[in-house]
């Protein structure tokens, strides 16, 4: 941090942006946080308590030397300890992510109850002109439109489950952009994922004031196809996405299909809505929970074929916020309970309590397990 | 979000030199808004046992065009609003996403602060929604101002049922403006203090607005600096841009 701040103050600012007269810039620039999560879960009946704690930092830094070139590196310092750490299996595998095709990620050390995990979320160069930009490295490419399920989302789709991830994961890619016009934009982007690579391009406009994208390309060796849009409804917003592949495995999906709603009302409440179908999906109730996987990937952005996802938030006072996610999955006949409050300390300093609850049908419909998280956030 | 709304309200309150009521309103809504306008805002959010303050970026064209720029607390920083006449988005740096937001979005506070921001994408205009009339004299600050009443106009889309504004005679500076909803009662007032030019104009720098019937609450603005008129294409309000308004 120290270090950082000396080499900041070193560099003058620039004077950047032509149009913005009053732009005074920082070549570099250095921001981050740390966190500490502590979570409870209890299997169901509240029994068999597994406690496990994370200390979790982010350190951000951009370099904008001169007006054409942007670098960016992000990364993140996970030190878990506690029961999941000894308990879930593979628990240590699943920190990294699959999708990056090389592995930056180091465990400085690992016992039986703790790791240390670094990984290097975000590494790009980036050189840019009026009309078109591209970006090499490690980087987020977000073809999403939609707020919680995104099936356009071809190169790094993420977990909504993961709350404590809010940059998402990123992909080793190359992309460049076209700029048609001031709204609309044309992008092609290859990635390496690990397995085989993922090349699409969209295009992107805005058309009686609705956002519309489509992408094609092949994921995987599948060629696929999408479609999503943000518009509205009268006061309510309204947004989808679907995205189509075509190959005849059985056990992948062929489409997704999003839509979503959502509304302010007058008294602050924020209300959503989504439903997403996933044609591969489970729809009937499993037997055997244990085997149930939330990791999400542009085919399978949830277990279940049919999902129903209501959103409820509402800022209480400047400080102090909550929200209620619900999530129903008729067909697998689940049910995710997942509220969250936030309270603002002081400047900088955040404290969350989160709670998930997992309930299914197995041979009645009844709860599987419920876990509590409680969050400290220190941004800087 | 509620905040940021409101901001466009006031950075539009408007300069000509007509005297009926409405043209003391237009040179007023003038003194403030300019072809376009570039802005830097302190806003601190004061409540009985605690207070908060974030500092953004402004930039502005016209009534349509409006990009604003969060640039303190540390956890938003580098969080951008656009406007497009009614449309809104928001770029979420962490995720690196834009989010278009509902335009129902637009009739709630902005970030927990006394600012209401119907009128950014409302785009109710305090010249064009209201009739106006001087209903009196009062001296505020030393400065003699011209009482204004005005009532929306029976189509206008405004969320008020009548504002009163106090407009000083010699700059055309609003001072001070009770708002008022649809049965009558109070609901903010706005106070504008701290006279000085900026960019070549006499303009007020400081705005509380307080809400009625809340003691020890307030919402307090105060631009560090402005610029006006400077040329700035309908190409710097896009999404696109939002993306690098923070490189």
């Amino acid at each position: 941090m120290k270090r950082f701040l000396i080499i900041l103050s070193v560099f003058s600012p620039l004077y950047l942006l032509a149009q913005d007269s009053m732009a005074k810039k920082n070549a570099w620039s250095f921001s981050g946080y740390l966190k500490d999560l502590e979570w409870v879960r209890f299997e169901k009946g509240f029994t068999n308590v597994a406690a496990t704690n994370l200390v979790h930092n982010r350190m951000n830094i951009k370099w904008n030397p001169v007006e054409n070139w942007t670098a960016r590196l992000e990364v993140r310092n996970r030190l878990y300890w506690g029961d999941d750490v000894r308990v879930l299996p593979g628990f240590t595998q699943q920190l990294r992510n699959e999708n990056e095709a090389v592995n930056l990620s180091i465990k400085w050390f690992e016992a039986k109850s703790a790791i240390l995990h670094t990984n290097v979320e975000r590494l790009w160069l980036e050189y840019k002109k009026t009309k078109w930009n591209i970006r090499a490295g490690r980087q987020r490419i977000n073809w999403g439109i939609t707020n919680t399920w995104n099936p356009n989302d071809l190169f790094n789709s993420y977990n909504f489950l993961d709350f404590d991830y809010e940059e998402r994961p990123g992909s080793d890619a190359v992309k460049g952009q076209y700029l048609v016009n001031d709204l609309s934009n044309v992008e092609i982007a290859v990635a390496g994922t690990g397995h085989r690579p993922v090349i699409a391009a969209r295009y992107f406009t805005n058309y009686h004031k609705y956002d519309l994208q489509w992408n094609a390309g092949v994921y995987q060796s599948r060629f696929t196809a999408g479609f999503g849009w943000a518009g509205s409804i009268k006061d309510a917003g309204f947004k989808g996405e679907a995205q189509f592949y075509a190959d005849q495995k059985n056990e992948i999906s062929r489409l997704l299909l999003v839509l979503e709603g959502d509304y302010m009302f007058k008294n602050g409440w924020y209300l959503s809505s989504a439903f997403l179908y996933n044609e591969k999906g489970i729809d009937r109730p499993l037997n055997d929970w244990t085997q149930l996987k939330f990791q999400a990937s542009p085919r399978s952005l949830m277990p279940a074929k049919w999902n129903i996802l209501i959103n409820t938030s509402r800022e209480f006072s400047p400080v102090f916020s909550g929200s209620m996610n619900v999530v129903y999955s008729p067909g697998m006949n689940m049910l995710i309970l997942f509220p969250a409050f936030r309270y603002n300390l002081k400047t900088n300093f955040d404290i969350d309590f989160v709670w998930q609850s997992f309930f299914a049908e197995t041979a009645r419909f009844d709860a599987l397990s419920h876990t509590g998280f409680l969050r400290l956030r220190w941004s800087f | 979000m509620r905040f940021c709304v409101s901001l466009f309200w006031l950075l539009s309150i408007s300069s000509l030199y007509g005297q009926t009521a409405r043209e003391i309103v237009q040179a007023a809504d003038s003194k403030m808004r300019g072809n376009t306008s570039q802005a830097q805002i302190t806003i601190q959010t004061i409540r009985a046992t605690w207070s908060r303050e974030m500092t953004v970026k402004t930039w502005m064209k016209g009534t349509d065009l409006a990009l604003i720029l969060l640039q303190s607390p540390a956890k938003d920083k580098g969080i951008v609003y656009l406007k497009r006449k009614k449309e809104v988005w928001n770029w979420m740096p962490s995720l690196e996403k834009i989010i278009k937001l509902p335009p129902s979005m637009m009739s709630q506070s902005w970030m927990g602060t006394d600012f209401t921001n119907d009128d950014l994408v409302k785009e109710s205009s305090v010249v064009n929604d209201y009739d106006h009339s001087i209903v009196g004299d009062t001296i505020i600050d030393d400065r003699n101002c011209y009482i204004i009443q005005m009532l929306p106009k029976p189509e206008a889309a405004v969320v008020w049922g009548k504002l009163l504004v106090c407009i000083d005679k010699k700059d055309f500076l609003e001072l001070h403006t009770r708002f008022y909803d649809e049965d009558g009662s109070l609901v903010n007032t706005m106070n504008a203090s701290d006279i000085k030019t900026m960019d070549g104009r006499l303009i007020p720098t400081r705005f509380e607005m307080i809400p009625a019937g809340k003691p020890n609450q307030k919402t307090v603005m105060v631009y560090k600096a402005v610029m006006f008129n400077r040329p700035l294409d309908d190409a710097f309000f896009t999404t696109e841009k939002m993306k690098i308004l923070n490189d």
